[in-house]
């Protein structure tokens, strides 16, 4: 018996430690390599740097308009994700809860963006976008990072709206709260795992989205980061260094906003049961 | 079954609040996927290529695609990986999730740093498993010679171990398993677990009898997830393999990709995503049936 | 239920919406272009606007020079004492993404109003009427057409209606660049036929001088790769140099180009480090700047960076040497350059003047002392001081006249389906799992997949 529980407690802390190595080693790597010189990185190694060396930093922002562009970022960032969360979730709660003709087919549209491939929505939305004048603007990006981000965010809230029972509810009704109080002061707030889990996948979809933004936004002035690693690579000359650097100062803020958004998901955690 | 009715009554009175929840998804679907997805059906069932006026010509494009050995490769490699997703890398996450339910004094940190892959964007990820397998001076190769493999093998560029290797890029998703089933994990009622403890279950019976059942919908979820999100995955194969060596490595939304903007045939790229999201639906379907989600406990 | 046909009818409508935007666009343009008409108080034309893209930003090596053109233009065409011109710049980081949303903007007929078309985008835009035929105006200036030169003109109108729809900005003459310490090492020096350039190898690899000698890439576009490729097929014989000048090859099945790629696998196979197949550029430059190999085939643009001291060790580029490729053979080809989009007569007349400064003696000047892109005639010159600080380049320009074989580079004469495929094939031709014989097959076969692909 206890060489099995032995034999069971270094398995899993061998997979334990390797989960550790594999999500921070390249974290880590990128860290290192953004204070190498471009020589340094292309040689391998992942040692310390020789000289760690601000250079890749300055050089960073002097090559791409990265400050001009943090800004787009978060504003579309954070609007997107606000609205994604909470106008979906109102979506995935009348699917989740009720029985109503025709909720099967919008379970099954909604779930039919995860399998549209991006690269072949990229010229029918340039053109809509176009359009509707909503090119060249940070709504227009936000509206599609909001629909792209549409299945999960249903998906993840239907799930746990299934997990609570139904009196509470009723008793809310009996007790004369309207629809939307209910679903606002009772259920809502039953929820927030799964709200600031979705809200991170939201947050960080919106936050590394690439080829929509470069498609859907033409001057610097709505231009968000991801576009800015692409300044850094070009046939002949790339700086892999200052690629580094600049991937740093963009994790940095969408790690913070993942260990905020997870201080939410934790809470609820930690309190065990929600019931009972 | 008094509680019943009372939920119907009040609920038909309330009809209007139900389509005024569900306007705005809809209308963002309509926006970005409907009407989009209604301009690809449409020009997929036409000759257009860049630049030119689109002319009706049925369904060749889809004969064409089905006599084209690359995209009956590409459905293949697709189909493999959506299998592996939705079974291997899921399994790895729901055991993370379970293990570190328990709570164990690192819990809070490995939760936090497992995701981090996930934190960083594709470009600096896909430059990053570029390196690292560098069959000269990647960290992964020299690994192997410090224990003992000479000549590890070119990861992306060799035949035999391409696609293996472009497997592993996908492994980061399984954080996201794994957050999703934790939070799924705070609706179990502690109750229960306190009664088989008592009862004298030990944690793996208690993980297996108890907590994997209890997870059955959402473990299903992100099983769709992962079977779905391979018919997403495309900026970490373009930097790795570009598809190759030949087309070992294509999947579907690259061939989508390569279509459209290396050939410029739009038409003919259309006609494959419309494949793609047909084929998307009956894995979504199958897996549905598979987990039963939708279907509540009692 | 009534959700579904709100559905219905929205999809409906934002349908006919789309349909009608995609021709409207050009349309719009053309009223306030009047309305402007009516207010210009002078003798100059109105104010214009123009659109341009550029992926020259960031780290690319003419990113300061296109700042500087897109600056003094304005400055030009500044309203005083000419037409007021400004330039809505639009910045796509990334040459591939550039030509990506050039397919995207020309299928819905808004191509920028100066592009350039590489990558097949100006074929179709060609054939589909929506590019601008500017001998009018290059026939209308003696002087610009001389700066031009006659083989620039000729290039330019190498279409069926022999329209001029494209002017270039600068000619790529590419050799090879070659480590000169190791060449002594081995005891060797540039190789004059294909022979010596195998023993030149043999000599390199049993001298020990370098890890590798060759500096080989397959990822990318296999460029490093292609170069050697593109001098084997362009110097052998009158066939040979034919295709390699011809624009998009409809068959790679010949014995010349089975023979070089039969070559190229044993240069791959014995002659280069292990991380060649599936490469990128940055790796494959960096072996030879780090001194592992002794051979680079590239382009007069990388000389910076051999006294760079973030890329090469101190003193590297005294041991760097130029040559031509066996048999004085050199790519040597027009760039692609740049093209106008229909639209209304103020913007064409506008950007012919963007691409007049951009490519008359002036902008070939700026080209070659900032970005070092070779100038269209041998009109101009370098300066002394140029030629003190860009040593290779100079040697390189005085090997130009010796060349007997000019030659374009496989991505200039390759449909680009075939070019993309061939950096998926190279791997399995090096793992010996495709012979020659069945590569070139494939590279038909992916040709053949392009939308310009005529089969005739």
């Amino acid at each position: 018996m206890k060489v099995k529980k032995i034999i069971t407690k270094s398995c899993i802390f061998v997979f334990i430690l390797l989960i550790i190595i594999i999500s921070v080693g390249p974290l880590l790597w990128v860290l290192l390599a953004s204070f190498k010189t471009n020589r340094e990185i292309l040689n391998g190694g992942v040692g310390l740097p020789e000289v760690f060396s601000f250079k890749n930093y300055s050089d960073a922002l002097k090559l791409a308009p990265i400050l001009q562009f943090y800004i787009n970022s978060i504003l579309a960032g954070v609007g997107s994700t606000l609205a994604n969360v909470f106008f979906l979730s109102m979506a995935a709660y009348v699917i989740a809860r009720f029985q109503w003709k025709g909720k099967k087919f919008f379970r099954m549209i909604f779930s039919l963006g995860l399998l549209i491939p991006g690269a072949a929505l990229l010229q029918p939305l340039y053109q809509t976008m176009t359009t509707l004048k909503l090119h060249d603007s940070l709504i227009g990006l936000s509206l599609v990072y909001i629909a792209l981000g549409l299945p999960t965010t249903i998906y993840v809230m239907s799930s746990f709206f299934m997990t609570i029972p139904i009196e509470l509810e009723e008793s809310a009704y009996l007790d004369g709260a309207g629809f939307f109080r209910t679903f606002a002061s009772i259920i809502l707030p039953l929820t927030k795992p799964a709200l600031g889990t979705a809200a991170v996948l939201e947050f960080l979809l919106a936050w590394n989205e690439f080829q929509f933004a470069l498609t859907l936004t033409a001057s610097n002035a709505k231009r968000t980061l991801p576009i800015a690693l692409y300044y850094f690579k070009s046939q002949f000359a790339s700086n892999y260094g200052a690629m580094f650097a600049a991937t740093i100062m963009v994790v940095i803020p969408s790690i913070a906003v993942y260990i905020l958004l997870q201080e939410q998901v934790v809470s609820g955690l930690s309190s065990g049961a929600v019931k009972g | 079954m008094h509680q019943r009715e009372g939920v119907t009554d009040w609920m038909n009175i309330k009809k209007r609040w139900l389509v005024l929840f569900l306007l705005p998804a809809t209308a963002v679907f309509i926006l970005v996927y409907a009407i989009p997805v209604s301009m690809l059906t449409a020009t997929s069932l036409t000759d257009w290529i860049v630049a030119s006026t689109p002319h009706f010509n049925g369904i060749d494009n889809y004969i064409r695609l089905f006599h084209d050995p690359q995209f009956l490769s590409a459905i293949k490699n697709t189909l493999l990986w959506m299998l592996l997703q939705s079974t291997l890398h899921i399994s790895i996450g729901v055991i993370a999730a379970l293990i570190l339910a328990r709570k164990k004094f690192y819990w809070k940190f490995v939760r936090t740093v497992y995701m981090f892959p996930n934190i960083i964007s594709s470009a600096a990820i896909g430059m990053l498993f570029v390196m690292l397998f560098n069959p000269s001076f990647g960290f992964v190769n020299q690994f192997l010679a410090a224990i003992g493999i000479e000549n590890a093998p070119n990861w992306f560029a060799n035949s035999k171990t391409a696609f293996g290797a472009v497997t592993i890029t996908w492994l980061p998703f399984a954080a996201t398993v794994t957050i999703l089933v934790m939070a799924e994990m705070t609706s179990i009622d502690g109750a229960i677990l306190e009664a088989a403890r008592v009862d004298g279950a030990t944690e793996f019976q208690m993980d297996v009898y108890i907590v994997l059942p209890m997870m059955k919908n959402i473990i299903g979820t992100t099983a769709i997830l992962g079977a779905t999100s391979m018919l997403q995955k495309l900026d970490i194969i373009l930097m790795t393999t570009n598809g190759g060596p030949g087309d070992l490595t294509l999947n579907m939304p690259l061939y989508v990709y390569k279509t459209a903007f290396t050939a410029k045939q739009f038409g003919l790229a259309n006609a494959s995503g419309v494949v793609m999201i047909l084929m998307g639906l009956v894995a979504v379907g199958l897996i549905n049936r598979i987990y039963g989600i939708g279907k509540k406990e009692c | 239920m009534k959700l579904k046909s709100i559905v219905a009818w929205s999809l409906a409508g934002v349908i006919c919406l789309n349909l009608i935007g995609c021709s409207d666009g050009k349309n719009k343009e053309t009223q306030s272009a009047v309305r402007e008409d009516q207010t210009a108080e002078n003798d100059f034309p109105a104010p214009v606007e123009l659109s341009i893209s550029t992926f020259r930003v960031g780290t690319h090596s003419a990113a300061v020079a296109e700042a500087r053109y897109f600056k003094e233009f304005q400055e030009y065409y500044n309203g005083v004492d000419r037409q007021k011109i400004t330039l809505k710049v639009e910045e796509m980081p990334s040459d591939e993404e550039y030509y990506n949303q050039m397919k995207i903007r020309a299928a819905s007929n808004t191509l920028p109003d100066v592009f350039e078309g590489k990558d097949g985008v100006l074929e179709l835009a060609v054939e589909n009427g929506i590019a601008v035929d500017m001998s009018k105006y290059v026939n209308a200036d003696e002087q610009y057409k001389k700066e031009l030169g006659e083989s620039t003109i000729a290039f330019g109108s190498d279409w069926e209606d022999g329209g001029l729809y494209n002017i270039s900005y600068g000619l790529q003459a590419i050799g090879y660049f070659y480590n000169k310490e190791m060449f002594d090492k081995a005891g060797i020096s540039p190789a004059k036929t294909w022979d010596e350039w195998t023993s030149n190898l043999e000599a390199l690899k049993a001298s020990d001088a370098c890890k590798a000698p060759l500096s080989m890439m397959t990822g990318e576009n296999g460029w490093t790769t292609n170069l050697i490729l593109a001098s084997i097929i362009g110097t052998s014989e009158e066939a040979g140099n034919r295709f390699m000048n011809t624009r998009y090859v409809d068959t790679y099945q010949t014995p010349e180009v089975m023979d070089a790629f039969s070559q190229i696998q044993e240069m791959l196979q014995e002659y280069s480090l292990p991380d060649a197949v599936g490469s990128d550029y940055a790796t494959a430059a960096n072996h030879f700047l780090n001194e592992d190999t002794a051979i680079i085939a590239n382009g007069p643009w990388m000389t910076p960076d051999f006294s760079d001291p973030d890329k090469a060790a101190e003193g590297f580029d005294q041991k760097v040497g130029v040559a031509l490729f066996p048999k004085n053979g050199a790519i040597y080809q027009l760039e692609r350059g740049y093209s106008i989009a229909k639209s209304t007569k103020e913007k064409e007349d506008a950007a012919f003047k963007f691409i007049q400064f951009k490519t008359n003696a002036y902008g070939q000047t700026i080209h070659l002392e900032e970005a070092g892109v070779l100038p269209l005639t041998s009109d101009i010159q370098m300066s002394e001081d140029y030629k003190q600080n860009n040593p290779h380049v100079a040697e390189l320009v005085e090997l130009l006249d010796t060349i007997e074989y000019k030659y374009q580079t496989i991505d200039t004469i390759s449909y680009p389906t075939a070019i993309s495929s061939l950096g998926t094939l190279y791997p399995q031709l090096v793992d010996g799992s495709l012979t020659a014989e069945e590569l070139v097959r494939l590279l038909d076969d992916a040709a053949a997949k392009d939308a310009s692909y005529k089969n005739e």
